[in-house]
């Protein structure tokens, strides 16, 4: 199989060409030299200095906060006495705390549940988007809207529709005959109100698996469809194939985002009743600030970005027997 | 039974159109129950105080209470809210374009020593939770007395953030042509013109989405103004809806009608943005695959 | 389109370049914006701060007398700078007023000052020690108050009220105790406060039946009546509830003084271990929980979420609700904005197995150590804890002072305005005591209020729950 070469790397070539032409004494790899031509340092210059003002942030807001994070995972810190050094006092602690764990078992709850229904909900919008009807725009346009709207505005909304005596989801089932919930105050219902609040949200992940279902090349649709596949069988086994890396994609996205669910739970519930919504990001938060156990939040957040990286390896490894690249992955 | 030509045609469009039919049906379902929820908060925002605890609930307020817009912004300083998240927000989109800009155009044009193993780096603070950093710089800010200022809500995200809008940026950025650097490099011009004169006008779809998907998220933020803005001079749109919420939690009208207008200057961007946003997206999503 | 069309369509549409001019627009425009981002300014100073402290010779201090004019006449040598006060911005324009007068009185020093609610004021002021960079005086919460002094912040007021002779004994001692530690006072008090019932006259009349009174008991009478009140329907606009019992997350502590009058509680008198699970702590709580799933007078959690139970109180939904002094004012306003006639009144607690108990709580003017201007700080506490100052906030009606000469007095009970029985407030200080605060207090009670739900929604006994709650609240105490 030929394997072709990104942009990138051809461009790389017809540098060095250009490079030849205009540096006649150099041989035809300035790469493997030794000595540093002028060319090359004004290109190393020139390439640390655009890079500067982020590399400067991430030093200062990235790569030396994570190191401070790691060193008061080991303390315990309250912000108004210096550090006091723990050892590994607060990790064990996150293993017998039992909110840590409620609230992992919350957010693996609303994330491993949540995303897949969410992701199929986005597929089979973006389906039905692409029949081949006018006002598509529009109708994208409307499907969009929910997501951009501040994460507050759309809870307050959400609560109200979901109130227990006058909201419109009780007057709904009312209507069918049907007994009224209680919802989000509901220990069982809870989480399940909030996944279907993020649906709400699909209108990007939509919009993304519709602009890879209109790159799928027809050619190989009308193929299967002479040789006889029906719709589904259609989308088994051509679309679905041609769009996996956008759901690959999709999904990823869906799962760190998922993982790090606050505002709504803030919002609504504030973690009840009885925890049942008290998510993880929400349960670190009222350590840190609350609390004031900077100590154990830093442990917290450590544990979080652990379970975010075996979660993406995971899916990475397991991405190689579904997803299917067209051309070699960067 | 013999089947004529026209009528196997008819056949086909018959089965055509009861397929757009039901597709037509379905999708404007889907319309209506998206917008479902801001039909209701128009109509509870419209109410009378107490209106809103009738029982079946109305759809139609009666009588309409205009009037409830004006409370509901004046009982919070609400002008100062939109103020201040349009300060964070442009600060913040302006920043990220030229900042993101810059950095793209090193990964994706300048060849420097550990470009790729600086890309990795970028695209891996893109997996980095949040949280890691809020603990730590929570501390530095409250050290530097930066807390209750916009700096924490500006600085770190435009010098050592915007992974997201890098990537993207880049992948556009190494899609242009090189034949037109070369051109340019005929010419005399070193990177920076390259970049302001080639690259950037040649962006500009990218470069328009970047900016709305900056706007809109700096627009929406909510955890980091909630940690670091405590005087109600310097809060945000979204911490005055939560103040609201706090302090009004039972007037409801008042509630949706301050959503209203939280809600309003979004949408009302996205439809002058659509285009970028929308077709701005996907294009750069799978552009440099 | 393939990405190779792409860039060809790119291409065609090549535009001008962006100019060197648009260069730095757009650097101006980041610029502004980011210096538009860092001076937004902190608060609003009323006038410009700092000429040098001087050391006072002679303090001058307003007159606590009850009976003599507030203000002195002469301009006395003193403190001079600003001083920075921060608290919760409740009955705000007394404060301000009353910051004008104080410097007409002292014009060497200047008054700023700072508000912020409850869950952001308690964030914030923690950030402002931290740093080193608090108000000079400020709002304390006993609650507060034993982990303020564990990290050392605070400043003892002992010297500065030997120094000015200050009437400490004319504030209740009850809630000067709550500010004394280790024999150290580390706060004027502010207010104190105490739990009462609360009914509503619509109800009772709607009902037909008499008024709590000082012979009522939890389990009998109470029981009784709220059974009486309680009308249960379909449509919600109909139903009436008994009781509203303090359930759910953010009540507990509105919850304690009946679980007291069962003898129970959640944490020892010696603070060393919890008692979540003592027999008498689950008693009290699973009577509460009865109320709601068993005698269904009260509401379940939540589910008058998002209603305004002030206004359904004084509507006749509900008969009767646990709440303080504060409430008063609420409650009138209410009445006023709604034009709704019949009042409210309160009672003291019923009686419970253990006896009568209520709950009494308190904040106070402190100082913080770190100050930058202590001496300005104390004069402005002495002005604010001046009577015309408390009798002013107390005028408001929902403040109750922990000074005891207007406590006394008619500005606080108020006659001819609800509640007709104000007195009830002061006398239930009688059998009143504060929360057994300390330092994992907060994370106990949270424990308590998430472990309580399961059992107010009727899922679980209050002992399944309570000893799970015991076991957890264990860690609290090693």
């Amino acid at each position: 199989m030929v394997k072709r070469r990104t942009a990138d790397e051809r461009s790389i070539s017809t540098d060095e060409a250009a490079s030849l032409a205009v540096a006649p004494g150099e041989s035809a790899r300035p790469m493997r030299r030794r000595r540093l031509s002028r060319r090359t340092i004004r290109e190393n210059v020139a390439g640390y200095l655009f890079l500067l003002p982020w590399l400067a942030g991430f030093l200062a807001w990235l790569a030396i906060p994570m190191g401070v994070s790691i060193y008061l995972s080991f303390t315990r810190y309250n912000l108004f006495k210096p550090p006091v050094w723990q050892g590994l006092v607060n990790y064990r602690e996150l293993f017998l705390d039992e909110l840590v764990l409620k609230s992992l078992a919350n957010t693996s709850y609303y994330t491993f549940i949540g995303v897949p229904i969410y992701t199929v909900v986005a597929l089979g919008v973006a389906v039905l988007l692409n029949q081949k009807v006018r006002g598509i725009s529009i109708f994208r346009t409307i499907y969009y809207l929910p997501a951009i709207v501040p994460a507050v505005a759309g809870t307050l909304i959400w609560m109200w529709i979901f109130n227990p005596d006058f909201g419109l989801a009780n007057m709904l089932l009312k209507g069918l005959g049907l007994p009224p919930q209680r919802w989000l105050y509901d220990i069982q219902q809870a989480k399940a109100v909030l996944i279907f609040m993020s649906i709400w949200g699909m209108g990007p992940t939509m919009v993304l698996f519709l602009a890879a279902l209109q790159n799928v090349p027809k050619e190989l649709t009308e193929a299967a469809y002479i040789d006889g596949a029906n719709a589904w069988q259609r989308f088994v086994h051509v679309t679905f194939p041609m769009i996996s890396p956008v759901t690959f994609l999709n999904m990823i996205n869906g799962f760190i985002a998922s993982f790090q669910i606050f505002t709504p739970a803030y919002i609504a519930t504030s973690g009840g009743p009885a925890n049942a919504t008290l998510f993880y990001v929400l349960y670190l938060f009222r350590v840190a600030i609350q609390y004031l156990d900077f100590g154990f939040a830093a442990a917290m957040a450590w544990l979080l970005f652990f379970i975010i990286l075996v979660l993406t390896l995971l899916q990475i490894y397991l991405s190689r027997r579904w997803v299917y690249y067209e051309v070699a992955p960067d | 039974m013999v089947e004529t030509a026209g009528g196997a045609r008819r056949q086909a469009h018959f089965r055509n159109g009861i397929r757009t039919l039901v597709v037509y049906v379905l999708m404007i379902a889907l319309a209506v129950a998206m917008m479902l929820p801001f039909v209701w908060m128009v109509s509870t925002a419209l109410k009378a105080r107490g209106a809103e605890f009738t029982y079946p609930p109305q759809w139609v307020p009666d009588p309409v209470k205009w009037g409830n817009f004006r409370e509901a912004l004046t009982s919070l300083p609400f002008h100062l809210f939109f103020r201040n998240t349009l300060t964070i927000t442009l600060a913040n989109v302006v920043g990220t374009l030229i900042v993101a800009s810059m950095s793209a155009y090193a990964f994706a044009r300048v060849n420097f020593f550990g470009r790729k193993f600086w890309f990795r780096v970028v695209l891996a603070t893109m997996m980095l939770p949040s949280v890691i950093t809020m603990v730590p710089n929570y501390i530095i800010m409250t050290k530097l007395n930066w807390v209750d200022t916009f700096l924490p809500l500006t600085v770190p995200s435009i010098l050592g953030g915007g992974a997201f809008y890098i990537f993207i940026l880049r992948q556009f950025f190494a899609g242009i042509p090189r034949e037109l650097d070369e051109a340019a490099r005929m010419d005399g011009a070193g990177h920076l013109r390259i970049l302001f004169q080639i690259i950037l006008p040649l962006a500009k779809p990218a470069l328009a989405s970047v900016a709305v998907l900056s706007f809109i998220a700096n627009w929406n933020e909510f955890l980091y103004a909630l940690i670091y803005l405590d005087s109600m001079e310097k809060k945000t749109l979204s911490i005055g809806l939560r103040l609201f919420q706090t302090q009004y939690v039972t007037r409801w009208n008042l509630m949706m009608a301050a959503s209203t207008v939280v809600v309003l200057p979004v949408i009302a961007m996205f439809f002058f943005a659509q285009k970028y946003f929308v077709e701005g997206v996907a294009l750069t999503g799978l552009s440099g695959r | 389109m393939s990405e190779k069309s792409a860039r060809t369509k790119l291409v065609r549409s090549l535009q001008g370049g962006v100019s060197r001019r648009d260069v730095l627009k757009m650097l101006g425009v980041s610029a502004f914006g980011t210096v538009l981002a860092s001076c937004a300014p902190k608060s609003t100073p009323t006038s410009a701060p700092a000429s040098p402290t001087e050391k006072p010779t002679s303090p001058p201090s307003p007159t606590e007398a009850p009976t003599d004019a507030p203000a002195p006449t002469e301009a006395p040598a003193g403190p001079t700078g600003e001083v920075k006060y921060m608290f919760l911005g409740d009955i705000m324009d007394v404060y301000e007023e009353y910051a004008g007068k104080f410097q007409e009185a002292n014009p060497e020093l200047t008054v700023t000052i700072d508000s912020l609610p409850f869950a952001d004021f308690e964030t914030k002021i923690r950030t402002m020690f931290a740093a080193k960079n608090p108000p000079d005086v400020f709002w304390l919460y006993f609650n507060n108050i034993f982990e303020f002094v564990d990290n050392d912040i605070l400043l003892p007021l002992d010297e500065f009220i030997a120094r000015d002779n200050f009437p400490i004994e004319d504030f209740a001692k009850a809630n000067v105790d709550m500010f004394t530690v280790d024999g150290h006072i580390y706060g004027i008090p502010r207010e104190s406060s105490t739990l009462v019932l609360f009914w509503s006259e619509k109800a009772f009349a709607d009902a037909g039946i008499e008024p709590p009174d000082d012979s009522w008991d939890w389990e009998g009478k109470f029981l009784e009546a709220a059974k009486k009140l309680t009308v249960e329907s379909d449509d919600p606009t109909q139903r009436r509830f008994g009781f509203n019992a303090p359930v759910g997350a953010g009540n507990n502590w509105a919850a304690m003084p009946i679980v007291w009058s069962f003898g129970g509680d959640i944490v020892s008198a010696d603070k060393t271990r919890a008692t979540v699970n003592d027999p008498a702590t689950i008693q009290g709580y699973q009577w509460l929980a009865d109320l709601i799933n068993v005698h269904k007078v009260a509401p379940s959690a939540g589910s008058l979420a998002g209603q305004s139970i002030g206004e359904m109180f004084l509507n006749g939904q509900i008969g009767m609700y646990v709440s303080g002094k504060w409430d008063v004012q609420v409650l009138r306003d209410t009445m006023a904005e709604l034009g709704i006639e019949t009042a409210f009144d309160v009672a003291p607690f019923p009686t419970g197995p253990a006896g009568r108990m209520t709950r009494t709580s308190g904040a106070a003017y402190a100082i913080p150590k770190d100050a930058e201007n202590p001496e300005g700080a104390w004069e402005l506490i002495k002005w604010w804890a001046s009577y015309d100052v408390v009798e002013k906030l107390a005028l408001t009606g929902g403040m109750f002072p922990a000074y005891l000469p207007v406590l006394n007095s008619d500005s606080f009970i108020q006659p001819g305005q609800p509640p007709e029985h104000a007195q009830v407030f002061v006398d239930s200080l009688e059998f009143a005591r504060p929360e057994a605060v300390f330092g994992g207090y907060s994370e106990l009670t949270n424990l308590v209020e998430a472990g309580m739900d399961p059992v107010y929604a009727g899922d679980q006994t209050a002992e399944e729950a309570l000893n799970e709650v015991q076991r957890k609240a264990e860690s609290l105490f090693s």
